[in-house]
């Protein structure tokens, strides 16, 4: 952990260095390498959206370019990004709530009614993505995430800005609840699912 | 239902997204446009600056105009009304070569009130 922590705190000096010796491109180049993936995973689970993440992963981006002369060293670049890209995606889904408050609603509980019934063979991961869907914001968000991001717990924390612990914790939460959806939606035979799955 | 059975469900279901192809392009088609409308916004932003300065200086140029126009008129009927004044007196002293005395006397007192004079009356000595 402390070397990874320290190879990343170099990379860091080295864009930094890039940008004092003025080159802003080969610093920005450098850092859309590193974070550009991360950035879009980051969006397209908290927005559930892929255009809408692409477009706002691209203003995120955007803002960095925009920023990086002002960038003064307090925070990790990862840390300075990912604040950036949550904000965007924070703005653009009060922007979309506010948009689309009704549609919203009534498609809730259009979805909520149809799963209601217990899922087919042909759309169980369908059907699973939908109960992780419905799981509390919090919850539905680190799991997505987990996943994305290989199983890292602290990539997750990195993501969110939360401690790992917060992130376990939360982690632990979102199975146990998504477990009892499972459960409560009749779909508790994985090793079934597991078998037909392609 | 186990936890591994959980997790090896969801790893399957939670792929993560890649990220488009066109998404490079994308961003830098918006940076340039971004830095081309930013290099506009300044641009119009100095040139406000600008015109802002030279109407700010022509105004002043105006008022100082104006003002030497105004000490001029002033000082030359100022300047008559004491040479009226004076004349016959210095007749007295100096005879036939009284205007020539008066016009020298007033060439003096404007070159000494132009000199000492503070501005802005005599912008031209700044």
């Amino acid at each position: 952990m402390a070397s990874v922590a320290g190879r990343v705190r170099t990379d860091d000096d080295g864009v930094v260095e890039w940008l004092r010796a003025g080159l802003r491109e080969r610093a920005f180049g450098a850092l859309l390498d590193r974070y550009e993936a991360k950035v879009y995973r980051l969006c397209c689970a908290m927005l559930r959206d892929a255009t809408l993440a692409q477009d706002v992963a691209q203003e995120s981006w955007v803002r960095v370019w925009r920023a990086l002369d002002g960038y003064d060293g307090r925070a990790s670049f990862s840390t300075w990004i990912y604040t950036i890209a949550r904000n965007r995606c924070r703005t653009a889904l009060e922007r979309r709530r506010a948009q689309q408050a009704v549609i919203d609603a009534e498609a809730t509980a259009d979805d909520v009614a149809a799963t209601a019934d217990a899922p087919t063979a042909d759309d169980r991961a369908a059907a699973l993505r939908r109960l992780v869907d419905q799981l509390p914001e919090r919850y539905r968000l680190a799991l997505t995430l987990y996943y994305y991001e290989e199983r890292s717990v602290g990539e997750v924390a990195e993501l969110l800005a939360l401690p790992e612990g917060t992130v376990k914790v939360t982690l632990h939460r979102a199975r146990a609840a998504l477990r009892g959806m499972l459960q409560h939606q009749g779909m508790n035979d994985v090793r079934q699912w597991l078998e037909e799955l392609p | 239902m186990s936890d591994n059975e959980l997790d090896a469900e969801l790893a399957q279901v939670l792929q993560p997204p890649r990220v488009p192809a066109d998404f490079r392009a994308r961003l830098t088609a918006a940076i340039t446009a971004v830095d081309a409308a930013a290099q506009a916004a300044a641009t119009a932003r100095l040139q406000r600056e600008y015109e802002s300065q030279c109407g700010a200086l022509a105004a002043d140029h105006r008022r100082r105009q104006r003002l030497a126009i105004a000490a001029l008129v002033v000082g030359g009927l100022l300047a008559v009304s004491i040479a009226q004044a004076l004349l016959p007196w210095l007749r007295l002293g100096f005879g036939s070569y009284a205007s020539l005395v008066l016009t020298f006397g007033v060439l003096a007192a404007g070159v000494g009130f132009t000199l000492n004079w503070p501005s802005p009356l005599v912008p031209w000595l700044e």
